[in-house]
């Protein structure tokens, strides 16, 4: 294997490790470690495999097919339930824009002292500016890079010397804290999944497959890249869950802002953790903005049979690129009107996990379809774990409403 | 299922590229001829908002379809119509023989804002449309 | 096919969001309900209050042991303060049943003194005096403690 090949490799598996890490892991994460300590780890081993599952298959499905797998469900499953998921989707991903935004907001704010607010209008001109002249490839390779920084989660675990027996028991201990009930843990768990199991990774996989042009012979780089660049992904994860719940929890502290999942950073490793962990959180949100304005604005123009992505000049695209300029400047302008960006962040992550099996549901039927994958079709494995993931994700999904307004969004 | 409607959700919602192979919409509706015997014949097929807004119906659709109508210049009710001789090929996507700049009444949408809007931004480009 | 299938399950998508929305707003901004509704308020407020209290507190702790940046830690304090004041204002907006209205007063006096302390804070945190911190945070820890007794108190 040349060294062009191994350096494009790693690349991709160390995209996928930050990749997994947005604004809802983030605030998800630290507010479970600070509550419940490591007794949601076990969340993350569900998500982990079920994202692994369905992004190699989306990515599977659009190197046999050159298309993307909801292109393709639209036309299996009919106008209707496309329509259904293309709106559930935009509405959470919208949201997600607009968090993801505040959150590279956040990290300046965090860096400079100066209020988040302020950082918005700078925050989406950095994204239009990187969507606008930025080659595809060039933008996911940097923020990806960039995006380990936040392994810098997992040295200060290892730097604030846990008891690593009492960690342990944490995460073996599946039910709540004394002091919290049975709903607000199961309203974390939804959250979580929501977090984690994001479905623009599934878009992520899909069109990367398409514009690197990849081939059957592709499909080692792309299982590289998921299968070891997510469960990587998952354990910085629970690595923002520990070190929360070793510095926040004896002293009753609930996290309500991206500085306060910072906080056990520096108080790990000082002022360097601190600076490497601001820098982790740019580029993880950065990273997360591009992605979920692009799925969004590709969800669209796919519905809508519009041209789309990086087509030359861009005034061939014109309707895709209007579009996702209008998504941005919507994003910031509801981030302007001063709403909370955690509070959305958790709605968006709990309606994103109540959609999770409509939007599973048809890749898996379009990866089984064999007239279209042929031989590169779900293989036994890829559908035990994929039919596994759905039946977790429709619990998970009727019960994420009920319980965002049962515990107020967690905060009961 | 009579011949028609089978005819019509197979090819219903398929891609539609131009003779430079980009995309330019779905099949949002279609005409056809069925005779007694033989095949149904595409006749023309519909397309762009105001045929999918008239295809969803109700105040969804109505809304979709009045996008399309501010846009057009043509003072015609009709949506837009693709006519048969100008289609190449209905399998596994819709291909025209002509390129977008030479199908004035497609994609109004992509047009306006191709020239409208995003040829005068810096990096635009030219459309050629 | 029914073609009235897409428009009737997306509007029906649209409003049961809308509902959805409007329903966990109105839910999340109602006033406690009874004597008990009212304890759990208290202590779930004292709760957040003392968390603003505890977190100001480790900011400041880093700064003294120099691991954190001046920029993140005026971040930190003002967003301690300002959560414990709209934890506090949104308490106190509640009219207390009457047989609680001691217990009300006793979380105004603890409220006010954390959030006093921390206003202390941000403004030398604002002002630059970084060296004032560490004598201004000293109240936090026994503020945070009466809290937590407060807290205890309320749930029993």
């Amino acid at each position: 294997m040349s060294s062009s090949r191994i350096f494009a490799f790693t690349l991709g598996t160390l995209s996928a490790i930050g990749g997994f890490i947005d604004i809802g892991d983030l605030v998800a994460d630290a507010q479970v470690g600070a509550r419940f300590g490591l007794r949601l780890a076990w969340i993350t081993l569900f998500t982990v495999a079920g994202i692994m599952c369905f992004a190699e298959m989306s990515g599977r499905i659009a190197v046999k097919t050159r298309r993307p797998a909801l292109a393709l469900a639209r036309a299996r499953l009919g106008p209707a339930f496309a329509l259904f998921g293309l709106i559930g989707s935009l509405l959470v991903t919208g949201l997600l824009v607009m968090a993801e935004l505040a959150g590279i907001a956040f990290a300046l704010e965090l860096a400079t002292g100066l209020h988040y607010l302020l950082w918005i209008p700078v925050a989406a001109a950095l994204v239009l500016i990187v969507f606008w002249t930025l080659p595809f490839e060039l933008m996911e390779r940097v923020y990806g890079i960039l995006g380990l920084t936040m392994l810098v989660f997992v040295v200060a675990v290892w730097h604030l010397g846990p008891d690593w027996s009492d960690l342990a028991s944490s995460a073996a201990t599946l039910k709540p804290t004394a002091e919290e009930s049975w709903a607000t843990y199961l309203f974390y768990a939804v959250a979580l999944v929501g977090a984690q199991m994001t479905p623009y990774e599934m878009f992520f996989f899909s069109s990367g497959a398409i514009e690197h042009r990849w081939k059957p012979k592709d499909l080692i780089e792309l299982r590289t890249n998921v299968f070891i660049g997510f469960p990587l992904g998952g354990i910085l994860a629970v690595a923002i869950q520990a070190v929360a719940y070793l510095v926040f929890f004896d002293a009753g502290v609930t996290v309500e802002h991206v500085s306060q999942t910072a906080l056990p950073v520096a108080v790990a490793l000082g002022k360097i953790g601190l600076v490497i962990a601001i820098i982790g959180i740019f580029a993880v949100t950065f990273g997360a903005a591009l992605e979920t304005l692009f799925a969004s604005s590709y969800d669209i123009a796919q519905y809508f049979g519009w041209s789309y992505g990086k087509v030359q000049p861009k005034a061939r695209a014109a309707r895709f690129t209007t579009t996702t300029l209008v998504l941005l400047l919507g994003a910031a302008a509801f981030a302007l009107t001063t709403i909370n960006p955690i509070t959305v962040t958790i709605v968006a992550v709990t309606c994103s996990a109540a959609l999770l099996p409509f939007l599973f549901l048809p890749v898996l039927l379009v990866g089984n379809d064999r007239e279209l994958m042929g031989d590169l079709a779900n293989g036994r494995l890829s559908n035990a774990v994929a039919v596994f993931t759905i039946a977790f994700s429709v619990i998970v999904a009727a019960l994420a409403i009920p319980l965002l307004i049962l515990t107020k969004g967690g905060t009961v | 299922m009579s011949r028609e409607v089978s005819a019509r959700i197979a090819l219903l919602d398929n891609q539609i590229v131009d003779g430079d192979e980009i995309p330019i919409g779905r099949v949002d509706d279609l005409e056809l001829d069925v005779p007694e015997r033989g095949a149904p014949r595409v006749v023309s097929i519909l397309t762009g908002s105001q045929a999918l807004g008239e295809r969803i119906g109700g105040a969804v659709g109505r809304a979709i379809a009045t996008v399309s109508t501010r846009l057009r210049d043509s003072s015609s009710a009709r949506p837009t119509q693709i006519e048969a001789n100008l289609i190449e090929d209905l399998e596994p996507l819709v291909k025209l023989r002509a390129p977008l700049r030479e199908l004035p009444d497609v994609a109004a949408l992509e047009r306006w804002l191709a020239i409208h809007i995003v040829e005068r931004l810096p990096g635009g480009g030219d459309a050629d449309l | 096919m029914d073609e009235r299938s897409p428009k009737g399950s997306l509007l029906a998508g649209v409003l049961s969001c809308i509902v959805i929305a409007a329903g966990a707003l109105w839910y999340l901004a109602a006033p406690p309900k009874g004597e008990d509704g009212y304890r759990e308020r208290a202590a779930s407020s004292a709760e957040t209050v003392r968390s603003q209290v505890q977190v100001a507190r480790i900011w400041v702790e880093t700064l003294e042991d120099a691991e954190s940046t001046h920029a993140a830690v005026a971040v930190g304090l003002r967003q301690a303060e300002a959560d414990a004041l709209s934890a506090a204002n949104q308490f106190e907006s509640y009219e207390p049943p009457s047989g609680l209205v001691e217990l009300r007063d006793r979380y105004s006096a603890l409220a006010t003194e954390a959030t006093d302390a921390l206003a202390a804070l941000r403004v030398a945190a604002q002002d630059e005096e970084w060296e004032r911190l560490g004598e201004l945070s000293r109240p936090l820890a026994p503020i945070a403690a009466e809290l937590e007794g407060l807290e205890e108190d309320a749930e029993t």
